[in-house]
């Protein structure tokens, strides 16, 4: 719907590339994956694995085009489809790319107007690159495991899932449609470079900050670090009868409501170790102990409701099965459904925004989404769009 | 012929945004959208304990908008604002339930004021649903997401959770960045605004999908871990030779298993029929991660990743962020501003290199004259009567 009108060309071999161009699709893009012979590691067509459905996530809303553009043919093919596209989004190293006329410095002969938009690990450096070894080199898992009581045993931290590349691909997603405002306005489209490797970069605001306010040492040592850990003061995990919740009572007048919802307990008079956050701090053991007696006996649930009532923030820690259970994710129509091969129907995210328009048209959401086959759209794509004969994209 | 290169700063230019976003998502897109030449304009107030006080990170989220101190719960206030919406594009909010609307500004009121509006409402669960009402911060949304408990079992000290620095926030801000772009595109081919209600708890979520479709489909969940590559075996961070010194590394495919026996010498191995191939690595995963772990802990992180890189196995020490800024790789991704301080760039490069025109962050009001006497026109002692009367603090 927002993207209307705007064809996209995906030819990438890297999740960050491969989801932002679904993205684009669920702005309402036409998004043709260009896939070449063979598979990836990662993105396999294998039947009904965990990848396939990883494959599924990426790629749902797309065209897909077989074609290897190594070959003559394919490259001219190519050049065909984005003779009349507005993006190209890709993978491929310069000297590819030089091949098919897309030299880096000089606009796209065929097509001035075509913004291109190049995925990598780090740019064009001459090393190998894991989402993990990305986010340990930009500086992201030192600093998501600081402070600690023992540094020595306790590693920095990559992260969760698949998040790494898919934050990526947001990020991609923007650069993408920054590049298309460029080039709708300008008429001619800018070469667009994003590397994984930045983006990890980019999510350092807070250690920059402290970077900017003078700290150089940077050690992980929770002891060195005393008034900077967050636990108590802040954020405290608490235990509930049927699993955990954390709450954040950090003003002093969420903090006076919290105990009021605990029922005033005489511990709460005590101000040497509730009196401000700095007490609260230092005596977070303690307190915990205290609050722990009230929620145990209650469901995460009660806890949760009961705190946000008191317009305290409080919030149970979630497993994937909480999730795809959520009420609050389920009345918004979040989730997605995808029908397997074997006839079952999968859950997985959509966007997290909802969207209509002055004249009231809304972004689908909870949608049957679906895979497109290897090279489904080649007849349609190559007989109908390009008007090239049957023989010319036959194999 | 040979067309000229693009402009890049031209993308948002005439695109002005009234920005009353705080803490971290909002102010990020926002900032994102200075860079691409938008003209934001942030309303604060010094009346507001949290827009007075100036956090580490507002001189790098702020930089390049501009301040302006309106009271909001005054009607004039709001009247000033509904004006300055009138001759605005974009607005960017994320109060509480219910805030905006109580001051007739919600999107309602605001798009009989200019019905061309985007209006982008950032929340912690969104704007609809049962749950809309509650309070939340990214740090409590990150275990919500369920993202912390898959980067460890949940510990009363929140060490090595992913609790901090900021993940929720800041990809929050990049799902908005992506959906304000969109609709800017839309309104400039159909004259259509929109209404924007984006989910924190949503964003980070739909970056977790693998979790989510291995409990769907029955296939089991994984441990949790901070650092686990499916695809690696051996792989992981191990402990090397130095204090808090610490290597990641993985190895996919045979080649890289071939190279790591290289880098550490132990040629034979490569052939070794218990982890000659991939499957039987995976087999054997323990005995060779205990390979892995003996051979780095006599020797440093630089040295382990320079030798395993020169072999071709993804590897790489982890480091502090005053490493990566003393890099020169990374001078253009944190640039010095003009006060001084580094800043970050855009999260992509144009040919040039450009990153985003970046500046430093206004001071509260910075920017009162140009707003209330340009661009709203108000006469002299107009403004002096508001100001004295708490109208524009």
């Amino acid at each position: 719907m927002l993207l209307e009108g705007v064809r996209v060309i995906e030819w990438s071999d890297r999740l960050a590339g491969a989801f932002c161009a679904r993205i684009l699709a669920d702005l309402g893009a036409e998004v043709i994956k260009i896939e070449p012979p063979g598979d990836g590691v990662l993105l396999s067509r294998e039947p009904e694995s965990v990848g396939t459905l990883l494959f599924a996530y990426a790629n749902h809303g797309k065209r897909s085009v077989a074609l290897d553009p190594g070959t003559a043919l394919g490259a001219k093919l190519l050049r065909r489809l984005l003779d009349g596209a507005a993006l190209l989004i890709h993978s491929q190293p310069p000297s590819v790319m030089a091949d098919l006329g897309l030299a880096e410095a000089a606009p796209y002969a065929g097509n001035p107007a075509l913004a291109v938009v190049s995925v990598t690990a780090s740019g064009h450096d001459a090393r190998v690159d894991t989402d993990l070894t990305l986010t340990h080199r930009a500086g992201y898992a030192y600093h998501q495991a600081r402070p600690v009581t023992d540094p020595q045993t306790t590693p920095p931290l990559g992260g969760a899932d698949r998040e790494a590349p898919l934050a990526a691909g947001v990020a991609v997603a923007a650069a993408a449609l920054w590049g298309l405002l460029v080039a709708e306005q300008t008429g001619i489209g800018p070469r667009i470079d994003c590397a994984q490797l930045d983006f990890m970069a980019h999510l350092l605001i807070d250690p920059l900050a402290d970077y900017n306010r003078g700290e150089r040492d940077f050690g992980r040592n929770r002891h060195d670090l005393r008034g900077t850990e967050i636990a108590g003061g802040l954020v405290w995990i608490l235990p509930c009868a049927d699993g955990l919740v954390m709450v954040s009572p950090r003003e002093q007048h969420q903090w006076d409501r919290w105990v009021g919802l605990l029922g005033d307990p005489a511990w709460a008079e005590d101000r040497t170790i509730c009196g401000d956050r700095e007490a609260r701090t230092e005596h977070w053991a303690r307190l915990q102990d205290e609050m722990s007696v009230w929620t145990r006996v209650r469901s995460r649930r009660e806890v949760s409701s009961l705190a946000q009532a008191a317009k305290v923030a409080c919030f149970p820690i979630s497993s994937p099965r909480d999730l795809l259970e959520n009420e609050q994710l389920a009345h918004r129509a979040f989730f997605d459904t995808l029908q397997t091969s074997a006839g079952d129907d999968l859950a997985m995210p959509g966007l997290p925004f909802a969207v209509r328009t002055s004249s009231g048209r809304e972004l689908p959401r909870g949608r049957c989404v679906q895979v497109p086959a290897f090279g489904e759209a080649n007849h349609a794509v190559f007989g109908g769009l390009l008007a090239v004969s049957e023989p010319d994209h036959a194999g | 012929m040979r067309a000229e290169p693009a402009m890049p700063t031209s993308a948002l230019a005439g695109v002005r945004v009234v920005d009353f976003s705080w803490v971290m998502a909002g102010p990020l897109a926002t900032k994102m959208l200075a860079a691409m030449g938008a003209e934001v304009i942030k309303i604060e107030s010094t009346t507001r304990p949290e827009h007075v006080k100036r956090y580490g990170w507002s001189s790098i989220l702020n930089s390049g908008k501009k301040s302006c101190t309106i009271n909001l719960a005054m009607p004039e206030g709001q009247g000033l604002l509904r004006r300055l919406v009138g001759m605005s594009d974009v607005l960017v909010e994320n109060f509480s339930a219910g805030v905006l609307t109580k001051y007739g500004l919600g999107y309602e009121d605001l798009r009989n004021v200019r019905p061309d509006l985007i209006y982008v409402s950032a929340s912690g669960v969104g704007r609809q649903g049962p749950q809309r009402d509650a309070l939340a911060y990214g740090t409590l949304l990150q275990a919500y997401s369920g993202r912390a408990g898959m980067i460890a079992a949940p510990n009363p000290q929140l060490e090595a959770m992913g609790i901090l620095p900021a993940w929720t926030d800041p990809v929050t801000a990049m799902w908005e960045c992506t959906a304000i772009l969109a609709a800017i595109r839309h309104r400039r081919h159909t004259g259509e605004g929109a209404f924007i209600d984006l989910s924190m708890l949503e964003s980070t979520v739909a970056l977790l999908p693998e979790s989510l479709l291995r409990e769907g489909l029955g296939a089991g969940g994984r441990a949790p871990g901070g650092n686990v590559d499916p695809e690696g075996a051996p792989s992981g961070c191990y402990r090397c030779d130095g204090a808090d010194s610490w290597l990641m590394l993985s190895v996919r495919v045979d080649a890289e298993w071939a190279g790591l026996c290289q880098a550490m010498r132990r040629g034979e191995l490569a052939d070794d029929p218990r982890f000659q191939r991939h499957a039987a690595r995976q087999e054997n995963r323990a005995l060779v991660e205990q390979l892995v772990a003996g051979w780095l802990s006599g020797v440093s992180a630089e040295a382990g990743e320079r030798m395993l890189q020169e072999h071709g196995v993804p590897a790489a020490r982890s480091r502090h962020v005053g490493d990566v800024v003393a890099d020169p790789r990374f001078d253009a991704v944190f640039p010095v501003l003009e006060d001084g301080s580094r800043t970050i760039a855009l999260p992509w490069a144009d040919a040039s290199g450009w990153r985003g025109n970046l500046h430093s962050a206004p001071d509260i009001g910075a920017d009162n004259d140009y707003v209330f006497r340009t661009l709203l026109g108000l006469p002299a002692d107009e403004i002096e009567r508001l100001t004295e009367s708490g109208v524009l603090r």
